[in-house]
């Protein structure tokens, strides 16, 4: 009912989904979140990206985000999929989906879920630009997002 | 012997994924680092890179965290997923 999986197969939104609401008879709503490679980041045009990771760490960070988010809002089964290796714009990147009773502990977690991914999961993006390639840095907002979770202030 | 792993910029600055060091006997991970940096410019301007996070057997600790024979250290330059 938790799963976590990080590799470079592509997923199917539709499969993982119909997954989680086969969960129990006590699932009431679903949220899902999609990330998707973009073609430009920071006024700079984007023609591929890769992404690097931390074989078994970065599954063990998953499993601990999920087991937080857990303990602050009902969840009743929860998937978090991660892809790594060569993608292209347009690619799917990351889904995590929230099945709960309610709508309000499935939207938070799944916000929570990918808000802690994006500033402590162990992955490494590098961009393909005209400029060259470049190793990206943790984003401000991201971090503020993350912070924003702490102290039940959400 | 004492596995150090590498990633992402710190992995291609240096070259190399990971290297193995030789346990002197309480070292912490800055002294490992410290070691590491004094193979050249390459490494000594990697590991002192801003913001990096350290762990040691898969769990993110300080800098004066302990380092003992067969542990692995990661060097962990500032995430990027999701």
């Amino acid at each position: 009912m938790f799963r976590v999986m990080v590799d470079e197969a592509r997923f199917d939104v539709a499969v993982e989904t119909a997954r989680l609401r086969e969960a129990s008879r006590q699932v009431g709503a679903i949220t899902t979140f999609l990330g998707v490679v973009r073609d430009i980041n920071e006024d700079a045009s984007v023609s591929a990206l890769f992404l690097e990771h931390y074989p078994g760490m970065t599954e063990r960070q998953i499993h601990d985000i999920l087991d937080e988010a857990r303990a602050r809002w009902d969840v009743i089964a929860a998937t978090v999929i991660h892809r790594v290796g060569q993608l292209e714009p347009t690619d799917e990147i990351v889904y995590v989906g929230v099945a709960s009773q309610h709508r309000g502990d499935a939207f938070d977690a799944c916000e929570f879920i990918i808000d802690y991914l994006k500033t402590r999961a162990t992955f490494w993006k590098k961009e393909r630009t005209d400029d060259g390639e470049r190793w990206l840095v943790t984003r401000e907002s991201d971090v503020c997002a993350a912070e924003s979770w702490k102290s039940g202030n959400r | 012997m004492i596995k150090v792993v590498l990633f992402a910029s710190v992995k291609e600055a240096v070259g190399v994924p990971s290297i193995e060091v030789e346990p002197k006997g309480g070292e912490t991970v800055v002294d490992i680092v410290e070691q590491l940096s004094k193979r050249g410019e390459s490494w000594r301007s990697a590991l002192t890179a801003e913001n990096l996070l350290f762990a040691v057997n898969q769990t993110l600790v300080s800098g004066s965290h302990p380092v003992d024979d067969g542990d692995e250290v990661a060097v962990l330059p500032p995430v990027t997923g999701g």
